[in-house]
């Protein structure tokens, strides 16, 4: 326990483990495909962002999904409309894992927030609060526009003293533009915050994983997917043109066929060919090495 | 606190209440990161990990120092199974695999300690006592509130007669349940008040006996093994630098410009901090090697219609004159290649130097090269001797009619050629023959079969065949995909086959 009122650390802890902290906790639930704390257990918006990212993946791969909707599953939303900032669920989502997160991971490297809580928590929070109104800080902030320390300072006052929220955020609202707006909407929960994900962020650390999921399915023997049905599988198979047997591989033939995938899949299989360069070095020399890499940097931007 | 949960009075019953979900698996994950965070193995193996957040002053503590040797021993542990070159041979596999028995068994003082300190962490983030209504707190409350009298009161509470009696009840009916409910008590009041953890759990050994409450740990041994940081450790050991030669061999006898080191600093880790792994046997993959079989940009490419053009112009489709008055065709591979240290260029004779040591000539006694072995690094099938003084290479005199001549090597001459310059190459279909500067030479891009793959995969070790398919394993699809047509039933066979039964 911090035992001394330390104004100055309670400052100086910061978000930014609380903000990869919760957005790790999203990742984990999508890619569980199912909603737990800090989120109500049946929260549709997370299953969403699953099927729709699963349905992405398979519509771009170059294995051959073909849509065969099953009327009882609904078309994924968009991942776009999913992110949009202005969105309820996603905004209630950020606020949730944000405020959560804070407790445990906002720190400065030795003191964590959590260590300001408790019996002298709430005096922290109101000298939090007075350092917040004061007219020094109001300038400065009204002078920087800094929205991300404005979720940081609302996050630790609601665990500290949220009754001091309120004010607090109806002061700097009036030096802060989009502050004002945010608080003039807000309809609850421990305080506004800005906070919110990336789109493509969460696409980058999530379809990895799920992409090696789907060929985990097909490679056990699966062949419907969500909506979707492996082609081969279908009807259609008969329609499939089979490439013809080439006897000798050359960097451009691979390159073609590589831009037949997605680009999850460019990325897995390059990630793979590259950790494996060591051993197929052996077979087909070093000559390849240098335009793997180089492949498996441009599916990585 | 928030919008989502219709919260109910703060109680000790409401404390009883709290479930919290995956926790094993989020405890893992914590572990890991503090794993992968410990300072000696950090910078080598894990230097873009997010650094996991400090532990509360105000719960359990963890033994550092512990975490930095078991993450030491799981890093030599992964590299005792890498297949990657011969790194394995550095660790003693025996050494490793005793000391992780005993400090991940369950009575080992530092696993307890991560256990309880870790298992606080994630109870403090995802302990909660919601309903399916959606009513409950969050234990995350109880800690803004007041935890230490919390905890004081869970303690009352849970060992008072009509906790105790309602879980003998519960442990002669369903006793992982109750087993469960137990520790799940301890562990909220230590996480409340840790003062209270010790006590409160030997007053649990006393009443409900060891075997229900010594489960408690929740970093389970099993999950913690050679394949853990298999995957980063290789991806170390193949990591490759050029470290330029200060000394080259004035008669260019094959002698390197630099050399490529490969996973520079794991051998050094295991004489460090891996020392009580080290197996006493010293790192024997310096590999050495200037591989670029090239020519620089100018060299003149001798058309069928007997016009010249430089290298570095020649587009695909166009075709070349070969070896013996005849056609090769340029296909659509990268020509251009740039050079990543300093290497030599040579010459012959009197002709100003304008090819790589690793370049093939033609010459009457076969394919010859400066360095046969960088030659051979491009293309390992490849039958090539070395080049020398006396050797008789053949120059284009005319193209019509096509007349050529042997002509003498009486000197091979080097210049210096920087780092960051890019030099050429052709790659054809057809004859692998052309004509550089009127000198006969050949293409040394590797002939690439799917046979030649099948054999190379199976003359791996049963170990690097593993790792291999380890690697390539989930990506399969993908990789039959982008082979198209070249994959066939054997090369599919080796990479798929069940290399745990293969005899060695």
């Amino acid at each position: 326990m911090i035992s001394s009122v330390s104004i100055d650390t309670l400052i100086s802890l910061d978000d930014a483990a609380a903000r990869e902290a919760a957005t790790r906790l999203l990742v984990e639930q999508i890619l569980a495909g199912k909603a737990a704390e800090p989120l109500p257990a049946d929260y549709a918006w997370i299953r969403q962002i699953h099927a729709s990212l699963i349905d992405g993946l398979l519509s771009d791969s170059a294995l051959g999904w073909i849509e065969d909707r099953d009327d009882s599953d609904p078309l994924p939303s968009s991942l776009a409309e999913l992110f949009d900032p202005m969105s309820q669920p996603h905004a209630e989502a950020a606020r949730l894992f944000y405020h959560q997160a804070l407790l445990h991971h906002c720190h400065d490297g030795h003191h964590v927030l959590v260590d300001f809580t408790g019996t002298e928590g709430r005096d922290r929070g109101r000298a939090l609060a007075a350092h917040a109104t004061s007219q020094q800080f109001v300038d400065t902030m009204a002078a920087s526009q800094n929205i991300a320390a404005i979720d940081l300072l609302l996050g630790k006052l609601a665990w500290l003293a949220p009754d001091e929220v309120p004010d607090v955020a109806g002061r700097l609202a009036e030096v802060i533009p989009p502050l004002a707006d945010i608080v003039h909407g807000y309809k609850g929960g421990p305080f506004p915050v800005f906070f919110r994900w990336e789109e493509n962020d969460l696409r980058s650390r999530t379809e990895p994983a799920l992409g090696l999921n789907i060929l985990a399915q097909v490679q056990a023997g699966t062949s419907r997917i969500g909506n979707r049905m492996l082609a081969s599988s279908s009807e259609a198979a008969g329609l499939i043109e089979w490439p013809d047997v080439v006897e000798r591989l050359t960097e451009s033939a691979f390159r073609t066929n590589l831009e037949r995938l997605s680009p999850c899949e460019r990325r897995l299989l390059l990630d793979a060919l590259v950790a494996s360069l060591p051993f197929l070095g052996k077979a087909i020399g070093t000559f390849l090495d240098e335009p793997l890499r180089r492949m498996q940097a441009a599916a990585r931007l | 606190m928030d919008t989502s949960y219709k919260t109910v009075p703060m109680s000790e019953d409401d404390l009883l209440d709290m479930k919290v979900d995956n926790m094993a698996d989020a405890v893992r994950s914590l572990f890991i990161a503090h794993l992968k965070a410990a300072e000696p193995v950090k910078s080598l193996f894990f230097q873009n990990v997010h650094a996991p957040s400090p532990l509360p002053a105000t719960g359990m503590q963890t033994d550092r120092e512990w975490i930095g040797r078991v993450s030491v021993a799981l890093v030599c542990a992964a590299i005792g199974r890498s297949a990657v070159r011969d790194f394995h041979e550095l660790i003693d596999r025996d050494k490793v695999r005793r000391f992780l028995e005993a400090e991940l068994g369950e009575a080992s003082t530092g696993m307890m300690l991560a256990s309880r300190a870790f298992g606080g962490v994630i109870l403090a983030e995802r302990a909660s006592s919601r309903t399916a209504q959606g009513e409950g707190n969050r234990l995350s409350a109880y800690l803004a509130d007041d935890p230490q009298a919390w905890g004081a009161k869970l303690f009352a509470r849970v060992t008072a007669q009509p906790f105790l009696t309602m879980m003998d009840i519960a442990i002669e009916v369903s006793p992982h349940a109750a087993r469960d409910r137990i520790i799940l008590a301890l562990m909220i009041v230590g996480r409340l008040s840790p003062s209270k953890y010790e006590v409160l759990r030997q007053f649990f050994i006393h009443r409900f006996g060891a075997v229900i409450v010594m489960q408690e740990n929740l970093i389970r041994s099993t999950d913690y093994d050679e394949t853990l940081f298999l995957e980063d450790v290789a991806t170390v050991e193949a990591r490759e630098e050029t470290v330029s030669n200060t000394v080259v061999d004035a008669q260019y006898e094959g002698l390197p410009t630099w050399s490529v080191y490969y996973g520079r600093g794991v051998a050094d880790f295991v004489r460090g901090p891996g020392a009580p792994f080290w197996s006493g046997a010293r790192i024997r993959d310096i590999e050495v090697r200037n591989a670029l079989s090239c020519f620089i940009a100018g060299t003149a490419i001798r058309l069928p219609c007997g016009r010249e053009i430089p290298i570095e112009t020649a587009s695909p489709g166009e075709q070349v004159l070969a070896g013996a008055g005849e056609t090769g065709t340029i296909v659509a591979e990268d020509i251009g290649r740039i050079v990543n240290t300093d290497v030599f260029l040579h010459g012959i004779n009197d002709m100003p130097p304008f090819f790589t040591s690793g370049h093939l000539i033609v010459t009457t006694g076969g394919l010859k090269a400066v360095n046969p072995a960088l030659s051979r690094l491009n293309n390992p099938s490849l039958n090539v001797g070395k080049l020398a003084v006396g050797d008789r290479i053949i120059r284009l005199v005319s193209s019509d009619p096509f007349v050529t001549e042997e002509v003498t090597i009486g000197e091979i001459t080097a210049l210096p050629f920087a780092a960051g310059n890019t030099v050429y190459a052709l790659v054809l279909d057809g004859p692998q023959t052309y004509f550089a500067n009127s000198i006969l030479v050949s293409a040394n891009y590797p002939v690439i079969t799917a046979d030649g793959i099948a054999d190379a995969i199976e003359c791996l070790s049963r170990n690097e065949r593993e790792h291999l398919n380890s690697i390539l394993g989930p990506v399969l699809p993908l990789l039959w995909e982008a082979l198209g047509g070249f994959a066939g039933s054997r090369l599919r066979m080796a990479l798929q086959e069940d290399t745990q039964e293969r005899p060695q």
